[in-house]
């Protein structure tokens, strides 16, 4: 039994919730709009294009009602029939929490997922137990399974050979886990790219005087009191470009990509980009 | 700065042991880090290990915190800078206090009572018991006491219930007593710096080891009445600067009736000064006060005969119901009708009656007896108008109730064995009590007696001819004025009595009475409602010895007779103290044995207040400076919000003032008379909104000189006299301002009465002048009298006449209005001090008495004020109106 208040409450919910997804399509929209020239096709649309039969090719792709028309025998292609699955990921973790990195990185995620919906692949959210999503309505669903993703692993759904993955992450983690993850999943022909979000202040560590710093996970009881920040700041933003290049580096031996984007950068600038790396891949 | 200071709590001292103690631990923890939860914490882990010991607080963050200490630990041990070392335990003995609680001491009571707690706390701190003697006479039995020996403790509640007397000290009184407490081994003076026996005083001190005494706390004043339209004010000291004084006049509800200014000049001790009431504002004064000065001495008390002026016109028992238009009582009553009470009657029966003045038409005929008895009245005090008429000029000759010798018959100037003419009247004389009265171009006189010309009739005469020959002639005769009209009452011999001067001179005559103070037939007079010291009225306490007071006393205040009101509620007499005292004496030629303090505190200055205070700084400071190491200055960036408060008076910027109707009035410079115009623009502006679509934003103080005055639709001017010139500058900002179309609203009158019309030429009000005098470079087109049918009379109400505070004079305008203004006036002249009358306190209550109308008056002020600002606002569109007679007469045809 609900209540016209639970209604209300729901209609209220989904109406806040909307703002992300939203603001997820404006995102994705501003990228479709600049990528000229892309065909779209969907599932419900039979034809891509045809083509004349040429030696080894099946009979049973042969059209016969366009072959009838003309002198040639045309084959239907059905290669681009099939679909790429693309699984996404956004770190859950407590260390997204900082600044506005989780937020940003939900927008990527959900204006990836529009951009490919709409391109006609099918979308799916690594470690939740959402199959892949078809068509550009399914962004609804993937924007309700977002908030039940949370680990980085393979669900009851595993990923298919082929498969593209995009994780999305500020990868403040020792590599050695992601390294492992990769791997298994590179084993099976499946492609990725690793987004990585951070904060300005991550970057450049903008502090002055004594500080003492804490592990914002909670994993690390110990704090690190630093008298004089300024004093470290060169020797931290080495780590941290040392860091970024790990990663860099982890991808390409993997054959995968790498993209940084600050929090500071406009998440259609952002989007762009990306599309450009998939695209390249693609 | 520290020699000389002794602590109360030493062994508090001690604690200063725990400093270094302090020191270590404030070394040891350092001011706690700003901390912040970091998501890449693992890239710094290993970078913030490198440097683990803890940072130390700054060497000179630790010396801050230890002066905080060790200030906090000085304190709270009290210590005491210079004691005085004659109060110092060294001597046992009593301290004898003597202190001056007469009438004087009531200026500046509380820094006496003041400077008295710290001497006693400096005894109690000594430990040794004190002796106070009050040099005024008891109110409960009329002698000086002793009081002690006693704790200090217990002094300083006695202390407490201390008040000043409204009556002299006895200092002899004083001296006789000192002589009795011994042993003695330190004794002090709280001098008022008034003496009333220089000898007496010079006793007392000899006997005293210190005097406690400054020109800032003795400054008392007195008020006095020299008769009834001067009064004096007398200062103790010959101070070099030059003080003004307001004087207000309450009423009893405690309203203020009307103010005056005087200015006690640089070098001098007096000024005298006249002031003029009107005589229905003098009826409804109470008392007298110097603003400010909270002094029996500073209060001068009316007495009955101020409030109800009684008027007897005295006639035979017949004419009472002769109306008749030649009557001369009839015309005398028309005139004081609505101000004074008025009984007609037989002589026998007005002298019972108390009258303040009485008015002898020529038509009632006294017997001699009658006269000498009359003149017996008058000799005590009381008020005679006389008029002439055919039995004066018939029976002149040893007359006792002529103030001037008369020639014998009257000069008749129209008839048919004259060849002259009747005579107009002349100007008044400055000396004249009647100066400033209302010139009457149109008055003639036909016949009139005529006074034997000699010197002194010059002197007596108050209002002549234009011949020369005097038409009313007045003198002093005993306490009491005797006045002769020197033609009929009524329309006989002169039209006078139809003219408004006659109304104008006898009013002003009648407010010139004294009243008759000495003509009671009571021989004794019950207190009714006594001064304190602090010139407060309450009813006489049951415990005082008070005494009822005989009429014809030559008054002194005692503990027995103090100042104030005796009689019965209805007809009581009042007994001032100032014009009980004589001048003040100030205490002077101090023996070189008797040390002079003043009433500052710094005798024995607690040093505790100051210590703390600088620990508190220094906390402060600490603060700030820990919150700046742990990178929290962004914190202060919100201090200011939180003690910033809107500037209260400030003036609001430009683009509110062109949003919202502001009014403006002129800043005159003094300070009364701009929070009147304020306060009366604020009414003005409330009642504004309350009733009409306009919606005031606010009321702007403005400065000619610097302000921009486009922004006001109307801009009030009040006129003091004090102004000083305006420079060129702000000439042509108002003459700009007129010619943009604004309106000026000059107000002459400045809380003064003013009844002399613009058009005279003699200028006699201050308000006037100083209106000429500013205005000279401004081009004020050419002024008419207000017209019947002028917008202002019909632009929200309809009106016929402006009053404010006072109802006197005319209203002035432009004659002929620019069409380029609309038709409106830029210039609107008066003198009816509207902004007293706007004014409301915080309770929308008014706050100034409008006189004569009352609060029906007020409304009228109200009116006459929102049909000024819907002129300002709406321009001619009401004048529209002035047609419609015309109109709805031809659309009748």
């Amino acid at each position: 039994m609900s209540g016209p208040m639970d209604n209300l409450s729901k209609a209220g919910k989904i109406a806040g919730n909307l703002g992300l997804l939203l603001k997820a399509e404006r995102v994705a929209h501003a990228v479709m709009k600049g990528m000229h020239g892309r065909r779209r096709t969907g599932t419900g649309e039979t034809f891509w294009q045809f083509r004349p039969w040429a030696s080894g090719d099946a009979r049973r792709d042969i059209d016969w009602r366009q072959s009838a028309k003309r002198d040639d025998v045309f084959i239907r292609q059905t290669e681009w029939e099939a679909a790429q699955t693309v699984w996404l990921w956004r770190d859950g973790s407590a260390s997204m929490d900082f600044g506005v990195k989780k937020e940003y990185a939900e927008t990527l995620l959900l204006a990836l997922g529009i951009v490919f919906l709409n391109g006609g692949e099918q979308a799916g959210l690594l470690g939740t137990g959402l199959a892949p999503q078809t068509g550009t309505p399914a962004i609804q669903r993937l924007f309700e399974a977002l908030s039940t993703q949370t680990e980085l692993a393979e669900s009851a759904r595993p990923v298919a050979a082929f498969s593209h993955v995009i994780l999305i992450s500020d990868f403040y983690f020792p590599l050695d886990a992601l390294r492992d993850f990769c791997a298994s999943l590179a084993a099976r022909h499946v492609t990725g790219t690793l987004v990585q979000v951070f904060d300005p202040a991550e970057k450049d560590l903008p502090y002055k005087g004594r500080v003492r710093f804490e592990d914002i996970e909670g994993l690390d009881m110990d704090a690190a009191d630093i008298p004089q920040v300024e004093a470290v700041r060169a020797a931290y933003t080495q780590k941290f470009s040392a860091h970024q290049a790990a990663l860099g580096e982890m991808a390409r031996r993997f054959g995968w990509h790498f993209a940084a984007f600050s929090t500071g950068t406009k998440p259609e600038v952002s989007l762009t980009q990306l599309c450009g790396v998939l695209g390249t891949h693609a | 700065m520290l020699e000389g200071a002794t602590f109360l709590f030493p062994w508090l001292l001690g604690a200063l042991v725990v400093l270094p103690a302090l020191w270590w631990l404030l070394r040891v923890l350092p001011p706690r880090p700003k901390t912040i939860k970091f998501p890449a914490f693992f890239l710094l882990k290993d970078i913030g290990t490198k440097r683990k010991t803890a940072a130390r607080a700054p060497w000179w963050l630790l010396l801050l915190r230890c002066l905080v200490a060790a200030l906090f630990i000085f304190a709270f041990a009290e210590p005491v800078l210079h004691p005085a070392a004659r109060l110092s335990a060294a001597k046992r003995g009593d301290v004898l206090i003597v202190f001056d609680n007469g009438w004087a001491s009531a200026s500046h009571w509380q820094a006496r009572i003041a400077k008295l707690d710290d001497m006693l706390a400096q005894i109690g701190r000594s430990g040794r018991p004190v002796v106070i003697i009050p040099t005024a006479p008891s109110a409960q039995d009329g002698h000086v006491h002793s009081i002690g020996p006693m704790e200090a403790e217990q002094a300083l509640k006695w202390a407490g219930r201390l008040a000043p007397q409204p009556w002299p000290t006895a200092p002899d009184k004083a001296a006789a007593l000192v002589k009795t407490v011994r042993p003695v081994s330190y004794a002090v003076l709280f001098s008022d710096g008034v003496t009333p026996d220089a000898l007496d005083s010079r006793n007392l001190l000899k006997s005293m080891n210190a005097v406690v005494m400054d020109d800032y706390v003795n400054t008392p004043l007195i008020l006095r009445q020299e008769d009834s339209t001067h009064y004096s004010v007398e200062r103790l000291h010959a101070a070099k600067h030059a003080e003004t004084v307001t004087v207000a006049a309450y009423t009893t509800a405690g309203d203020i009736a009307d103010e005056t200014k005087a200015v006690l000049p640089a070098g001098d001790k007096n000024i005298s000064f006249t002031w003029n009431m009107l005589p229905q504002v003098r009826g409804k004064t109470a008392r007298l006060v110097i603003n400010g000065a909270d002094m029996a001495s500073a209060v001068f008390l009316a007495n009955t005969q101020w409030r109800q002026r009684t008027v007897g016109i005295i006639a035979p028992t017949a004419e009472q119901q002769n109306r008749d238009f030649l009557s001369g009582a009839y015309y005398i009553r028309r005139a004081l009708e609505p101000e004074s009470q008025m009984t007609v009657g037989p002589l026998a029966s007005l002298l019972k009656k108390h009258e303040a003045v009485l008015i002898l038409p020529d038509s009632a005929a006294l017997t001699m007896p009658e006269k000498e008895e009359l003149r017996h009245w008058v000799d005590g005090g009381g008020f005679l108008i006389r008029f002439a008429g055919p039995n004066l000029a018939a029976h002149s000759e040893d007359d006792p109730l002529l103030p001037v010798p008369l020639r014998a018959g009257a000069r008749a100037m129209e008839g048919a064995m004259t060849w002259e003419n009747p005579v107009h009247l002349g100007a008044i004389s400055k000396q004249s009590p009647l100066y400033g009265l209302p010139p009457s171009p149109d008055t003639t006189v036909a016949r009139q007696v005529l006074a034997d010309p000699t010197q002194a009739v010059f002197a007596k005469t108050w209002l002549q001819l234009a011949d020369g020959t005097p038409l009313i002639t007045g003198s002093a005769t005993g306490k009491g004025t005797l006045v002769l009209v020197h033609t009929t009452a009524g329309p006989t011999w002169s039209n006078f009595c139809y003219s408004g001067l006659y109304v104008a001179a006898l009013r002003r005559m009648v407010s010139l009475s004294n009243g008759i103070t000495g003509y009671k037939t009571q021989t004794a007079l019950p207190p009714l409602s006594l001064l304190d010291g602090f010139g407060h009225l309450a009813p006489p306490d049951n415990n005082a010895i008070v005494k009822n007071i005989a009429p014809h006393e030559n008054f002194f205040p005692t503990p027995q007779t103090p100042p104030g009101l005796y009689g019965s509620a209805l007809d009581f007499s009042a007994f001032n103290l100032g014009n009980a005292l004589s001048h003040m004496q100030p205490l002077d030629n101090i023996p070189s044995a008797v040390t002079v303090e003043s009433y500052n505190k710094t005798g024995g200055h607690d040093l505790k207040p100051l210590l703390l205070k600088w620990a508190i700084l220094l906390l402060l400071a600490d603060t700030l400076v820990t919150l700046r190491l742990r990178g929290l200055m962004a914190l202060l960036a919100f201090l200011p919000l939180l003690f910033s408060t809107p500037a209260v008076a400030a003036q609001p910027p430009p683009e509110k003032l062109v949003s919202g109707l502001y009014l403006a009035y002129i800043k005159t410079g003094d300070a009364a008379i701009d929070h009147i115009s304020r306060d009366g623009l604020e009414g003005l502006g409330s009642e504004i909104s309350l009733r009409t679509a306009a919606q005031v934003g606010g009321v702007v103080g403005v400065d000619p000189d610097k302000d921009n005055l486009a922004f006001y639709p109307v801009i009030y001017w009040p006129m003091t006299g004090a102004e000083p010139d305006l420079d060129k500058r702000a000439a042509a900002n108002i003459q700009n301002y007129i010619n943009q179309g604004g309106l000026i609203l000059f107000d002459t009158s400045a809380g003064q009465f003013n009844n002399a019309q613009f058009g005279d030429d003699t200028g006699s009000t201050p308000g006037l002048r100083a209106l000429r005098r500013l205005t000279r470079d401004i081009d004020i087109p050419a002024l008419a009298r207000i017209g019947k049918d002028n917008i202002l009379t019909k632009s929200f109400y309809l009106l016929q006449d402006f009053p404010g505070q006072f109802d006197s004079g005319t209203l002035w305008v432009e004659k002929e209005p620019s069409p380029l203004h609309d038709g409106v006036t830029s210039v609107v002249i008066g003198g009816n001090n509207w902004a007293a009358a706007w004014s409301q306190d915080n309770g929308d209550r008014a706050r100034y008495l409008v006189q004569p109308g009352g609060e029906a008056q007020r409304e009228m002020a109200y009116r006459f004020g929102i049909n000024l600002i819907m002129v300002a606002l709406t321009g001619n569109y009401k004048a529209d109106q002035v047609h419609t007679p015309y109109i709805l007469k031809r659309l009748g045809q």
